[in-house]
């Protein structure tokens, strides 16, 4: 024992290293957990009541080229705003027509960005709204600009949003101008990529990309980005489609909580996993047999 | 006592991490004041103090900014690790109110930043030598620009 003790003490360094290593790689491993979320919102509570007492304080050089987005940005919505009221009146007209409802309207809840973590992998924003104010997991969050991402873990007074730029998030999207669904993820780069889009559908440089009814957390037609460019996937019958997104994650400051009910979502969900289970029921006997 | 102020000081460096280095980012590059100070600790202290320092802030670190739980502690143990090789008990001040100093700051940053990217686009179509050299490179050499202020600092406190 005493051998034992000397060889450790001789070679603490090594030991050290080892013990270290081991428990750093045992933590990457669980690190996509749910176990790990309590931890996560604690610290979000903590580091967000931090940055919120100085998150007033501003960044010139970032205001400025905001205030120049936002004027440009306004011109371009005076324009839009004339086209969708158009544009609304013959929709309203249609649906009535048609026999359609109305779109439901979502809750819209004004929250600030306390704070941002941009580890490349995992980008996040923590905002100033927590559980005390109904924020729950899942939920959207956008700008007037188009999606941000969704609400990834909540403290009583600060939620912790998953932007878009990260590689975890996979939002249901579809192109407006052609309805054609995809998937939009992110893998690093300054453009978000729009998967699973066939090679024989319509699809075009600069249309817009929106969410999509298929979401289980987000609203259809919000805006998601313009398609940037279009390449075919090697040995695939799908294409690459690279989308710019129409927020810059980098200097969001004020952003929107959608707030919907999200136990419809859920009930949604629970119905079509139970069909999709029905259906691979007899697959499975037969393979039993 | 001089162990739990060493721990004080880590804490509120990961907090400064965290919170001011939003404002000191260029293109996305931040430097990474916490490989600072546990370069200058592994220098002062030894390679143990060193890893185990940089095991427990980094950690600390990865809680705090939503980072992949155990990235940095991992990336900064190594980083220590490999740092204090380069201890030597009877250089300890002339080491870091010098040049060796900054060599070691570009050493301990680069294994991090190399290590730590590697981490994090494991599993993901991200490009490891792009993310390497865009953000691990040149935030390697943007944090060894910051290790020149406390250098001057300490320099010119041996002079008077």
């Amino acid at each position: 024992m005493r051998r034992f003790l000397d060889f450790l003490i001789a070679f603490k360094e090594y030991v050290a290293l080892t013990i270290f290593v081991a428990a750093s790689l045992t933590m990457i491993a669980v690190s996509r957990t749910t176990d790990v979320m309590p931890l996560r919102a604690f610290a979000t509570g903590i580091v967000g009541a931090i940055q919120s007492t100085y998150a007033w304080i501003p960044n010139p050089i970032a205001l400025r080229r905001e205030n120049r987005e936002l004027e440009a940005r306004s011109v371009e919505l005076a324009a839009e705003v004339g086209r969708l009221r158009r544009a609304e009146a013959e929709n309203k007209e249609l649906r009535r027509l048609l026999g359609i409802g109305p779109h439901k309207d979502w809750k819209l809840v004004p929250a600030e960005v306390v704070g941002k973590t941009t580890s490349f992998q995992r980008n996040m924003l923590t905002i100033n709204l927590g559980a005390k104010d109904s924020m729950q997991q899942g939920m959207a969050v956008i700008t007037d600009a188009g999606l941000v991402g969704r609400i990834y873990a909540t403290s009583q007074n600060f939620s912790l949003v998953q932007m878009s730029y990260n590689t975890d998030l996979r939002i249901a999207a579809k192109i407006a101008r052609t309805r054609v669904e995809g998937i939009i993820t992110w893998e690093g780069g300054p453009n978000l990529v729009m998967r699973n889009v066939p090679k024989a559908l319509d699809v075009q440089l600069g249309d817009l990309v929106v969410t999509s009814e298929y979401s289980s957390f987000f609203a259809p037609d919000i805006p998601i980005g313009v398609i940037d460019s279009i390449a075919p996937e090697a040995n695939s019958l799908f294409r690459r489609v690279l989308v710019n997104p129409s927020v810059n994650f980098y200097r969001v400051e004020h952003v929107y909580v959608v707030v919907k009910d999200i136990s419809k979502e859920k009930e949604r969900l629970t119905l079509e996993q139970k069909a999709t289970e029905e259906g691979n029921a007899p697959k499975a006997k037969e393979q039993r047999k | 006592m001089q162990y739990l102020s060493y721990a004080g000081i880590g804490f509120l460096i990961v907090i400064v991490q965290v919170l001011v280095s939003r404002f000191l980012s260029i293109a996305g590059v931040s430097p990474d004041f916490l490989m600072i100070f546990l370069v200058w600790l592994t220098i002062r202290e030894g390679q143990f103090v060193g890893e185990t320092a940089g095991f427990l802030l980094g950690l600390t670190l990865d809680v705090t900014s939503s980072s992949i739980l155990g990235a940095h502690a991992l990336a900064k143990t190594a980083a220590c690790f490999s740092v204090g090789y380069f201890f030597d008990r009877e250089r300890v001040e002339q080491n870091l109110r010098n040049w060796p100093f900054l060599l070691l700051t570009l050493l301990g940053a680069v294994i991090n930043n190399f290590l730590y990217y590697f981490l994090v686009t494991r599993g993901s179509e991200m490009s490891f030598s792009e993310f390497a050299f865009r953000y691990g490179a040149v935030g390697a050499l943007y944090t060894v620009f910051i290790a020149i202020f406390p250098l001057l600092y300490w320099s010119r406190k041996r002079a008077y």
